[in-house]
């Protein structure tokens, strides 16, 4: 099954974080469903026509984070939704990202209200997974 | 047989070549893992042809060494031409024989050869088998040549210049080719391209030479993770604060360096110094070649008619 | 593999030169059988042994001289080509990235060319050994088979020396031409000092392979075979040394 992923070698941002973005995005949106088989890295890596070590990585930081599972002999899947990670460390990942929002609003001149409008914009966008 | 991901298959250390008062390489060293893409890009005249005539004992070192799958240059070149496939950059070969004679010609020298592999890639090509070599077009020319490289089964592939001259259609081919040979076989791929874009779809690793020195040997995705442009607005921004910054340029109120990694602290850093914007952008393959390679920025005039400065360090 | 490429590429004029060779028995029969009717006698009828020998040794003299510049000319054709060619036709790089050392290309290339000298001599000798015995009916002496070396020797040194200049020029024409010119030099050189030596008793002879033609058995000869065959091969070892040394 072709996943029709689309990244872009040319654009300055590592191909693994674009693969992995867009499977998370997929996951969170559920047009990607737990169970969902994935291809393989060499049949992804034939696909993009990129280097299949890439997608390794990619494949590997998802799987760490709990987003897919490998099958011994072969396989590769979505996970089944329950996170791997504790807690603490889930929020700790996003830490940096709450920094960055509010140093940005701030210069931006963009109102606390107005940032947390905007992010429950984006989670509706999502359906509302939380 | 594969390769294994730990060995490494190039090696150089100091390597030197000397013409007379051309020094076309000197004391370069890099280095190629096994199972890895390694794309060498350099502008003409850097010393790519020049490191692959020696890697094959087509010429000789003035100094230094080199391993290529653990064999030194020189004294066990037969065993590096047994395990290793090359293109050369012009690909000239026999005009009167057909791409299918060639393949017959070729073929007597490696007992590892695969005419599996020689057919599957005829195929997936299209290449035209009985024409005489002579009649072929540049870009049939080089799938043969391609062709015959990986027919041989070998656990290395030196290509120089394998894409250019050739149709984007061939050149996607050529490139799925290659990583599939990666991939399925383990081989190690080491390729030299001024066709950057290609590079970067492909490459694991790059090393950029430039008047005989290596400047710089990375992996591509960590430079796509941590080397940024900042562009930072105001004046009396420092010029070249450490180790990280590549270069640093100025143009009427902004300054813009280029810093191999810890952006975004760079950036706060910045902005203390009174910084009155900072944008951080990602930096794709040929603007950094441009920025490590280019020695003279040409004469931009802001405001105040202030002259650009280039002031570059090498981390 | 190497060989089966040369093959393909001169597998033209290997035949061409076969049929030189056949044809050379031609100018031999013509010569003998004139000597045999101006004798005389009927082509094919047995003359006494002291002509019979007499005939022999015109008919070797002929094929001497008409075999001996068409071998010649065989080995500077089958000299040049090799590494020197592969650099002016840009393939160089391609064959010596083969896993074969340089002296495999070298003495590869040398082997072929031997074989078409000998090829071309044994078919000369053989027609003409046919001819021969047709018109004079008797068989010939002994000696007859020092043509054998002394042929292949002659085109050895033809190829060893158009191989030399072709590698050290990496041209196929200067290699050739340089071979030529060479030769004429030379014989020219080897055509003054004999005459200021044998009849001004002036400096040295130089010695010129033309000394074994002379077809009698005897040690001096050998020496004299062995020494040219030393030269030929010399040659080639000295391209060998290039070639070793070639940075391409």
């Amino acid at each position: 099954m072709n996943l029709l992923l689309k990244v872009n070698p040319s654009s300055g941002l590592p191909l693994y974080l674009q693969i992995e973005t867009q499977i998370k995005h997929r996951v969170a949106a559920g047009t990607l469903k737990p169970d969902d088989a994935l291809p393989s890295v060499r049949k992804l890596a034939a696909e993009l026509a990129i280097n299949p070590n890439t997608v390794a990585r990619a494949y590997q930081e998802l799987e760490r984070d709990g987003i897919i599972r490998t099958v011994q002999g072969g396989g590769t899947f979505v996970a089944d939704g329950v996170p791997q990670l504790l807690k603490s460390e889930r929020l700790r990942r996003l830490g940096p990202l709450a920094a960055q929002l509010a140093v940005e609003a701030h210069h931006l001149r963009v109102s606390e209200k107005e940032i947390v409008e905007m992010v429950q914009e984006e989670f509706k966008k999502l359906g509302g997974t939380a | 047989m594969t390769a294994t991901t730990t060995d490494t298959a190039i090696h150089t250390e100091g390597l030197t070549k000397i013409y007379g008062e051309l020094r076309a390489l000197d004391g370069m060293t890099l280095h190629v893992a096994g199972g890895s893409v390694y794309g060498f890009l350099g502008r003409n005249g850097a010393g790519k042809t020049t490191t692959i005539r020696l890697l094959l004992g087509l010429a000789r070192p003035t100094a230094g060494s080199a391993h290529v799958l653990g064999r030194e240059i020189g004294t066990q070149q037969l065993e590096i031409l047994e395990r290793t496939a090359f293109v050369p950059e012009r690909k000239v070969l026999y005009d009167h024989l057909t791409p299918h004679e060639l393949v017959h010609f070729t073929s007597g020298f490696y007992p590892r050869w695969s005419h599996e592999a020689v057919e599957k890639y005829a195929r997936i090509l299209d290449i035209p088998m009985k024409q005489k070599f002579g009649k072929l077009s540049h870009g049939n020319r080089t799938k043969v040549c391609i062709l015959l490289a990986l027919g041989q089964n070998a656990d290395l592939l030196i290509l120089d210049e394998p894409t250019i001259g050739l149709d984007p259609v061939i050149t996607d081919n050529m490139l799925r080719v290659l990583l599939e040979e990666q991939a399925s076989q383990g081989r190690t791929v080491f390729f030299s391209s001024h066709q950057l874009a290609e590079v970067e779809q492909i490459a694991d690793w790059i090393g950029i030479l430039d008047q005989g020195k290596l400047l710089l040997e990375a992996r591509l995705e960590d430079i796509r993770s941590e080397y940024r442009v900042v562009v930072a607005g105001g004046n009396g921004l420092p010029a070249a604060t450490s180790a990280q910054v590549l270069s640093v340029s100025r143009s009427g109120a902004f300054t813009r360096y280029v810093v191999s990694s810890g952006a975004e602290a760079f950036a706060a850093g910045l902005r203390e110094h009174g910084a009155a914007s900072v944008e951080v952008f990602p930096l794709n393959l040929r603007e950094l070649f441009l920025e490590i390679v280019r020695k003279e920025e040409l004469c931009t005039t802001g405001e105040s008619g202030e002259k650009t400065e280039y002031a570059s360090s090498r981390s | 593999m190497y060989y089966w490429r040369i093959w393909r590429e001169n597998r033209v004029r290997f035949f061409a030169l076969l049929i030189v060779g056949l044809v050379t028995c031609w100018p031999v029969s013509v010569i003998v059988s004139a000597d045999v009717v101006a004798a005389g006698y009927e082509v094919g009828q047995v003359p006494p042994a002291e002509l019979a020998s007499r005939f022999w040794g015109h008919g070797m003299e002929v094929l001497g001289i008409a075999a001996g510049i068409a071998v010649y000319i065989v080995g500077l054709l089958a000299g040049s080509g090799g590494i020197g060619e592969e650099v002016e036709r840009g393939s160089a790089a391609f064959l010596l990235t083969r896993p074969r050392s340089r002296g495999y290309f070298v003495w590869s290339f040398w082997l072929t060319g031997s074989l078409q000298v000998i090829a071309f001599t044994l078919t000369a000798m053989l027609s003409s050994y046919a001819v021969l015995f047709y018109d004079i009916g008797r068989p010939g002496p002994w000696n007859f088979l020092l043509l054998a070396p002394v042929l292949t020797i002659t085109g050895l040194l033809g190829i060893g020396l158009v191989y030399l200049f072709t590698t050290a020029s990496r041209t196929t024409k200067n290699g050739v031409g340089g071979g030529v010119a060479f030769t004429v030099l030379y014989l020219a050189l080897g055509f003054v000092t004999y005459v200021l030596h044998h009849k001004y008793r002036i400096g040295f002879r130089l010695p010129t392979p033309l000394a074994l033609y002379d077809l009698n058995w005897n040690a001096a000869l050998a020496g004299t075979m062995l020494g040219w065959l030393a030269v030929s091969v010399a040659l080639v070892g000295v391209s060998h040394c290039i070639v070793a040394r070639l940075e391409v």
